[in-house]
């Protein structure tokens, strides 16, 4: 079991997710790799409890690790981790202040 | 915006500026547009990011561009149309604007004053006419042939213009006048000094006991003689005080003036005595006309200065003095005047100064307001000529100039407003009415 604080990693910030979050109200995190969605669901709203907020859905994606071939040092290839990323679909008119 | 206008003197204004706050929002909206354009933030392509988040991530830099974009505005539209010509911002607030909220805060300036200019067509001038005479002529070749006499040692009498190289020393009541006044070496003791025997009024540069007293004397003669000094001589301590000066005599000789010959001539560069008399008269001519151009001048400034009067901008006399009492500073230090000397004179020379700064701002103030009516402008041709002129005097290049002048802006702007004043000036003497006298003498 992990500790419910160390589920959520920290939020994403990028142009998909606040697309995401205006049209769906989908919020997205970087979460524990071994973290499950139920546990995410929890986590999530006992980390914004103080909003009240009801989590309808949440969505588990894997990111893959991205790999890169360096054109200079021999073909030495680098690795960008992968990770665990998890859309967590609010109850509508719901709202979190993921910045 | 709103302006306000408080008057604390003719030439001193407080002007509160409010600005709505419609405005602010607006000029705050305009400004996170660019800032949209220009954010980068990971995770958003360029210009793509949502305003809330360039809102949060740049929200100090966001309200002081605010500011800063507010605050010159505001001192722009009190430059422009607040009804005066600002000479400068003398002081202002710099509140902190916020978007939405209205903001009011204090500008105080020094403008032109308002004033009616004078009739300045036609100024009347008297001027001595332009004109050389054989006389002026002869005397100039005179005076060359002094500069190149010949200097020969002899042993009969110093008489009149012959140098004299000769030591002496002052006493007043058998105490030695060194002692008296340490720092003016020329009236008290000099060594082996060369001295012209009564020489002309105008070459008068020494002790006069001494010149008028080596007139006569041999070498290796000594002599005594006496003088009572001018109530109003430049020591002090020496006013109005008869001294004894005790003279030596080393060396007299003699000056042999050239004769008018062809070797004289060949030295010159000349072929002829015409030639030398018409070069000569030409030189004389072209100088007085200059003297006559600039007289001209010097009498039209004045019946400005004596036409209007107007309350000048304290903050340009200030600056304006502050300029010609660093001038004067640079002439002592390349004068090698001691530190201390400059140190307490610089009181006297402030309160000097100042009276100068404040006719010359006024004249500035007034020629700048002829120009504009009179739409006297500085054409790019009049600048390059300028800076070709400034180029010869200076044996520099033009273009080391050109790079010394758009180093800083304000270098250029001191330029076009000095040949400002210098057109108008050429267009008002043009306009003058010249009256001429008879030639004096």
């Amino acid at each position: 079991m992990i500790q419910a604080e160390k589920i959520l990693i920290k939020p994403i910030v990028s142009e998909k997710a606040t697309l995401a979050a205006a049209s769906h109200n989908q919020y997205a995190f970087k979460v524990h790799p071994e973290a499950n969605a139920i546990a995410v669901a929890q986590a999530v709203e006992h980390a914004f409890k103080d909003k009240k907020v009801e989590v309808v859905k949440v969505n588990i994606i894997n990111v893959k690790p991205k790999f890169k071939r360096s054109r200079t040092q021999r073909g030495k290839m680098s690795r960008k981790p992968g990770y665990k990323k998890a859309l967590v679909t609010l109850k509508p008119g719901q709202t979190i202040d993921l910045i | 915006m709103n302006l306000t206008t408080e008057h604390l003197s003719d030439t001193r204004k407080k002007i509160t500026v409010a600005i709505s706050a419609e405005e602010t929002a607006q000029e705050y909206q305009g400004i996170l547009k660019e800032f949209v354009k220009q954010a980068k933030v990971p995770g958003f392509r360029p210009g793509k990011i949502p305003t809330n988040i360039v809102e949060r991530k740049y929200s100090k830099e966001l309200s002081e561009e605010l500011t800063r974009k507010c605050l010159t505005k505001a001192y722009n539209h009190v430059v422009t149309d607040s009804g005066f010509e600002v000479y400068t911002v003398v002081d202002a607030e710099e509140p902190e604007v916020v978007k939405g909220v209205e903001v009011s805060f204090e500008v105080t300036v020094d403008v032109n004053p308002e004033f009616e200019l004078p009739e300045y067509k036609e100024i009347p001038v008297t001027l001595v006419p332009v004109e050389v005479t054989d006389q002026d002529v002869d005397d100039m070749i005179d005076e060359i042939r002094k500069q190149r006499a010949e200097f020969n040692v002899v042993e009969t009498p110093a008489k009149a213009t012959d140098y004299v190289k000769v030591s002496y020393e002052g006493f007043i009541d058998g105490q030695s006048i060194s002692e008296i006044c340490p720092d003016k070496k020329v009236w008290a003791k000099q060594e082996n000094t060369w001295e012209e025997a009564a020489p002309e009024e105008s070459r008068r540069m020494g002790v006069p006991a001494v010149m008028d007293g080596i007139l006569g004397m041999k070498a290796e003669d000594s002599k005594e003689v006496e003088m009572t000094f001018a109530e109003d001589h430049e020591v002090e301590a020496l006013r109005g005080k008869t001294a004894t000066y005790k003279i030596t005599v080393h060396e007299v000789r003699e000056r042999v003036l050239p004769e008018l010959n062809e070797d004289f001539l060949k030295s010159l560069q000349i072929e002829s005595v015409e030639q030398l008399k018409d070069r000569i008269f030409q030189d004389l001519e072209g100088r007085k006309k200059n003297e006559q151009a600039g007289d001209k001048r010097r009498q039209i400034l004045a019946f400005l200065n004596d036409a209007v009067q107007i309350p000048v901008p304290e903050t340009a006399v200030e600056a304006q003095t502050q300029a010609l009492v660093q001038r004067t500073m640079m002439d002592y230090m390349r004068r090698g005047v001691a530190q201390a000397e400059m140190e307490s004179r610089i009181e006297e020379l402030t309160e000097k100064s100042h009276k100068a700064a404040e006719e010359q701002v006024k004249l500035d103030v007034i020629l700048t307001r002829i120009a504009k009516k009179e739409s006297v402008e500085v054409t790019d041709q009049d600048m390059q000529r300028a800076i070709m002129m400034e180029a010869m005097q200076t044996r520099t290049k033009p273009e080391e100039i050109v790079k010394r002048l758009q180093k800083d802006r304000r270098n250029i702007y001191q330029l076009q407003r000095n040949l400002l004043v210098d057109k108008t000036l050429e267009f008002l003497s043009e306009q003058a009415k010249v009256t001429e006298t008879e030639k004096e003498g």
